[in-house]
């Protein structure tokens, strides 16, 4: 029985490789098929949060129509201003076809980042960004949904910024995970994505 | 390319226009500001120190902004992490003092935003 200890261990650590490659690289390609459902269950899921006009929204409503979805906070000075742009740059490549994509920020910094916070800030870019925001609880569910890392980081002065995970998400019109950009992808490259997606 | 309702807010204290400022023997370069949105509270901007000897950044300041910090950018796998950084040491003979261009100061509003490492 010995002898199979070290080849079991074996299999178990080529599964888990095969398990993380499989991860990583269906989060950069597109999963179709089999895989891709299996994927497009993991991420997403049901929310309920408050977009920036102060009218509920749940993940129904996100239906319909393509969704980029990204997690950030508005006092973030890089990643989620470079993602948001890197997105309304993307959508303006797509000519008539942006009104089928809806972006989507959800802010990880509810503390900080009320409705009103959000209207304020979404307005400064070239899309029709739907910012939400939500209790504590709601957030975190919804970052549950999306796979979404974050946790508050306390600076002198009471003062704080967000570790978070930044990835855009690729939603399709039923509400399943299709694809993901991260900084690593430029606008073209998002649009270039995105215009196969919607063809 | 910026959204074309981004009002780019390029208050930075270092945002040299030759790509590299000297002045005696210490070198500033690859001074950039990210765009920062109208409404945002903090903004960014990165800069490369070289020292010809052993050195210490000691404070960071802007008259664009209410207060400059010295913080470290670090892209941790797909997380997006931010900490402060105190006396910064600048490694002796022109080398790079901020490694990997990952440091930078925040600062915050009002008169708007910016700044630097």
């Amino acid at each position: 029985m010995r002898r199979f200890v070290p080849a079991a261990v074996l299999l178990g650590g080529l599964l888990i490789i095969g398990a993380g490659a499989f991860l990583v690289l269906s989060l950069h390609e597109t999963p179709r098929g089999a895989a891709g459902t299996l994927l497009a269950s993991a991420i997403g899921g049901p929310f309920r949060l408050v977009d920036q006009n102060g009218k509920t929204v749940t993940d129904a409503d996100l239906k319909g129509k393509w969704s980029l979805v990204y997690f950030g906070y508005t006092h973030c000075p890089d990643a989620c201003p470079t993602a948001l742009n890197d997105i309304a740059i993307a959508l303006d490549e797509l000519g008539p076809q942006r009104s089928a994509v809806r972006p989507v920020f959800v802010t990880v910094d509810p503390e900080r980042d009320t409705p009103a916070v959000l209207k304020s800030y979404v307005t400064a870019f070239d899309a029709p960004i739907l910012a939400l925001s939500g209790t504590p609880e709601e957030i975190a569910q919804a970052a549950k949904g999306y796979r979404v890392y974050y946790a508050k980081h306390p600076e002198a002065g009471g003062d704080y910024s967000m570790d978070h995970s930044s990835v855009i998400y690729v939603m399709d019109p039923e509400g399943r995970f299709t694809a993901s950009f991260t900084q690593e992808n430029s606008p073209e490259e998002i649009a270039e994505r995105l215009k196969k997606l919607l063809s | 390319m910026i959204g074309r309702r981004l009002l780019v807010v390029a208050a930075c204290l270092v945002v040299a226009s030759p790509a590299l400022t000297q002045t005696g023997q210490l070198e500033v370069s690859d001074a950039w500001a990210r765009a920062t949105p109208a409404k945002a509270e903090n903004g960014v901007a990165y800069l490369t120190i070289w020292t010809p000897t052993p050195d210490r950044l000691v404070s960071v300041s802007s008259p664009v902004a209410k207060t400059a910090e010295l913080h470290t950018m670090e892209m941790a796998g797909m997380v997006m992490k931010m900490r402060p950084r105190s006396g910064r040491r600048a490694p002796p003979a022109l080398r790079r003092s901020a490694e990997g261009g990952s440091d930078c100061v925040v600062s915050s509003r009002p008169l708007s935003s910016s700044v630097a490492c």
